[in-house]
């Protein structure tokens, strides 16, 4: 959660104690039939004759499955009030396809988080989140999420 | 029978075009996503952001598109390996997305084809809401 607007923007050096290599807790996941259903149906998923799901489910195991919130995730980053959270980039390698109806345990790192003075003047803070996701052992999928603190005055 | 054709270098990737995206699919994903952010359904939240007077789609949700292009084009949703994107303007409720892509490079690797394409997504517009790239795998 949002902290005061009055908040001292956080040093990098805590950034990084806070951050850098962070283990998350991870989770465990269904695909629920229902659930797929619904994201094809809102996705405009092209037909598909298989119990795989749409690849993009790697991204809501990913999101779902880092075992703490977004907003717990901001709170780690000490986003303050005037501080605004960008969903900067997103790569998934899919090595098999989730299938809907089984259980993935996901696994979570946080990688090296950097710093850049933006052209206004203020900084933005690049975190990355690696989720690692598992059916029965077997790795299915990698999502790096990057997001970004944009820091405001 | 079906022929497969193997894509080449400077091929273009079959576009796909969403006419428009609709408010309520976005808050379908909302959901299924567990994402909070009142961007998404709340257009008094929307407008306090100063984004404007319509939904935000999510991100990784127009990055599906891009991959319902690839999947349509190889043939399967398993066909579709790699996707890396990078999200560079939002796209909102009612606007059209155009799909697109180029393939840059042909491998063989344990005998499939693996497809490397620079992907695209961009708003009716023409603004670029996601500029990335995507390996896709063909059968030999």
């Amino acid at each position: 959660m949002a902290t005061d607007l009055d908040t001292e923007l956080i040093g990098l050096d805590d950034l990084r104690k806070a951050l850098d290599g962070k283990t998350l807790p991870g989770d465990e996941l269904t695909i629920e039939g229902y659930q797929s259903a619904l994201a094809d149906h809102a996705l405009l998923a092209p037909a598909e004759d298989s119990d795989h799901a749409h690849p993009f489910w790697l991204i809501v195991l990913a999101l779902r499955g880092m075992g703490i919130t977004v907003d717990e995730l901001c709170a780690l980053a000490g986003q303050r009030e005037q501080d605004t959270l960008l969903f900067g980039t997103c790569g998934i390698e899919q090595h098999s396809p989730p299938r809907v109806g089984h259980t993935f345990r996901t696994s979570a790192t946080v990688g090296p988080v950097a710093r850049k003075e933006s052209r206004g003047g203020g900084f933005l803070d690049f975190v990355t989140v690696r989720v690692e996701i598992r059916d029965a052992g077997e790795l299915v999928g990698v999502v790096n999420q990057g997001f970004i603190f944009k820091r405001g005055a | 029978m079906t022929t497969t054709t193997l894509p080449a270098v400077g091929d273009a990737v079959p576009p796909l075009r969403v006419d428009s995206v609709e408010a309520d699919k976005i808050r379908i994903m909302a959901l299924v996503l567990q994402d909070p952010n009142p961007i998404h359904f709340d257009l008094a939240a929307v407008r306090a952001a100063g984004l404007g007077d319509r939904e935000v789609n999510q991100g990784g949700v127009t990055m599906a598109f891009v991959m319902n292009m690839l999947a349509a084009w190889a043939g399967s949703r398993a066909a579709v390996r790699v996707v890396d994107c990078r999200f560079s303007a939002n796209v909102f409720a009612g606007d059209a997305v155009d799909l697109g892509g180029t393939v840059t490079a042909v491998r063989e690797v344990d005998g499939e084809h693996l497809v490397d394409c620079e992907v695209w997504a961009d708003s009716g517009d023409g603004v670029r809401a996601i500029a990335g790239t995507a390996t896709v795998a063909f059968p030999v």
